[in-house]
């Protein structure tokens, strides 16, 4: 675990460029987009000059506000703003390009780069975007921020799992300002980034996360891991802070370990059950299923595949036909009934509609022009 | 020959305008030929379509929408323009001319509403009773049944105004 120092001092702060993804199909209409400008309003007023950020918007397609991110000036932040109120998108939300499309941001190196993700989650393709971020966990810091009446937490909660950070949601209007503080200071101090984690002289496996992100002020970073053989060796740690090149080595002795730590290996295959079910949802094989009922029987653990069943072996519906009951699912709320698979009418384009009449308009009077000929040819 | 281009004139500058109108317009603001539309095709599949604020109107039992895009403007737009060329002939005064385009406005309307309500139910039907077409997607299908409704309703219209345009030409001239 990589703790954070109690109090950073500014210029220990290295640069920092904030990335916004944000939602602006009409769900997003209202308080959740006035929060979203709050939250970025706020941010950019601590930034220093030094600090950058952009902005990417998303529904049907994802656009950016800028090539390559700006600087944190209270001019471009009024430019920023009216881009994003320019934006009305209609339903669909491409969020996994939006997500990619943040990622090939240029950026400049030593920077730590997070990116927001402000939405009320109703978007397709949940799995793809955790698999995304988790991919992606060396290249930037995913931050999820859930505004809505019905947020779907499924993704936020899962966007803040697989960025190994935590979620944040509002639901009424009421709480939005002291949510959108509250992750403006949790996003607000990078402390460590670049960090590279190497074990020496000793046989380390089943590492996670795989790929470390930065460590910030009010986030740790804690790495788990197994090892084979004997406890020898040691744990590098690097990266680069606003100031310097930060280096720590852990040494791995047999006296370091601590029988009072033994709830750890729990730990571990908790966070490694997870990885398994939670990421790559698209590769499940036999090879996976076989080590995630290996870890739940071996260590007691609920998953997918084990479960603590009591079969009840007495037969009490000794009649066959069992009847399907339709249940009334109710819709979240605030939703509209039309967010459920509707059809709609939509009548053809006025270009085939005038092409219609035009033809029928050029037919007739051909007609016309031809029996008024063969009327004067008889 | 004047009358007729500035009736002209003013055709073209209508169907912007409505084109215009269209586009900007939301679905509460097209409730004068949403609402008797929805009811219509609701009485032809006996299906009870309710207002949806902000979207138009919505069949719960059906899960269909009769929206902005269903509206049957662009139907309109074509029928009017059609109706005024085909009859601009008769436009040889200013109040001949003022009466050919309230005709022409009047029956692109009231023909916009029976042939959309007629598209819809078909719609309506069809979104219960997928047609497999190979060739076809299912916004295929509904675009190709929107076109051939269409169709048939704009050359109905067109016939109707030759019709009466011939029976009125002779008691003009007998006159």
């Amino acid at each position: 675990m990589a703790e954070p120092p109690q109090a950073v001092a500014a210029d220990e702060v290295p640069p920092r460029e904030y990335i916004f993804v944000v939602d602006v199909s009409g769900s997003m209409n209202g308080f959740p987009l006035d929060t979203a400008r709050t939250l970025m309003s706020d941010l950019v007023n601590v930034l220093r000059p030094a600090d950058t950020f952009n902005v990417i918007v998303f529904a049907d397609g994802s656009e950016a506000f800028s090539r390559v991110s700006v600087p944190a000036t209270r001019a471009n932040l009024t430019r920023a703003l009216q881009f994003i109120g320019a934006k009305n998108g209609g339903g669909g939300t491409r969020l996994l390009d939006a997500l990619a499309r943040a990622v090939t941001v240029p950026r400049q190196p030593a920077v730590s780069r997070s990116i927001v993700l402000l939405t009320d989650g109703y978007i397709e393709a949940d799995r793809d975007v955790l698999d995304f971020v988790r991919g992606q966990l060396d290249a930037a810091n995913f931050f999820a921020f859930g505004i809505g009446s019905s947020v779907n937490r499924y993704l936020i909660e899962g966007v803040a799992h697989a960025g190994l950070g935590e979620p944040f949601i509002v639901t009424g209007p009421a709480d939005a300002p002291d949510a959108a503080a509250r992750l403006r200071r949790y996003i607000d101090t990078p402390v460590l980034t670049g960090i590279d984690v190497k074990f020496s002289g000793f046989d380390v496996y089943d590492v996670e996360p795989a790929k470390v992100p930065d460590l910030f002020a009010s986030r740790p970073i804690i790495v788990f891991g197994k090892w084979r053989g004997p406890a020898a060796g040691s744990i590098e740690i690097s990266g680069k802070t606003g100031r310097e090149t930060y280096r720590a080595s852990i040494a791995v002795t047999p006296q370091g370990a601590d029988a009072r730590h033994s709830a750890l290996r729990h730990l571990w295959a908790r966070t490694r059950i997870a990885t398994l079910d939670d990421f790559g949802a698209d590769r499940v094989d036999d090879d996976r299923v076989a080590e995630i009922t290996s870890l739940g029987l071996t260590y007691g653990l609920l998953t997918r595949y084990t479960s603590f069943i009591a079969v009840q072996e007495i037969v009490r519906r000794t009649t066959d036909g069992a009847a399907d009951v339709d249940q009334p699912l109710p819709l979240p709320a605030g939703v509209s009934d039309l967010a459920v698979g509707v059809t709609s009418g939509d009548e053809p384009g006025l270009l085939w509609v005038s092409t219609i009449a035009l033809m029928l308009f050029a037919c007739a009077r051909l007609l016309h022009a031809r029996r008024r000929q063969s009327g004067v040819a008889r | 020959m004047k009358t007729r281009l500035s009736v002209l004139t003013v055709v073209i500058l209508a169907v912007w305008g409505m084109k215009r109108y269209y586009a900007d317009a939301g679905g509460d603001d097209l409730w004068w030929i949403l609402k008797p539309t929805a009811r219509l095709a609701g009485v032809m599949t006996g299906t009870a379509f309710a207002a949806a604020p902000g979207e138009g109107y919505f069949s719960r039992e059906r899960l269909f929408l009769i929206e902005k895009s269903c509206a049957g403007i662009n139907f309109m737009i074509a029928a009017f323009g059609m109706l005024a060329f085909a009859l601009v002939h008769r436009a040889a005064s200013v109040v001949s001319g003022a009466r050919l385009l309230a005709v022409s406005v009047l029956a692109s309307y009231v023909a916009a509403v029976l042939v959309n309500a007629v598209r819809i139910a078909i719609a309506i039907w069809l979104a219960a009773h997928p047609v497999a077409l190979s060739t076809f997607t299912r916004a295929g299908v509904h675009r190709l049944e929107g076109i051939a409704v269409y169709f048939g309703g704009l050359m109905l219209l067109y016939e109707l105004a030759q019709r009466f345009d011939r029976r009125a030409a002779p008691a003009r001239s007998g006159r």
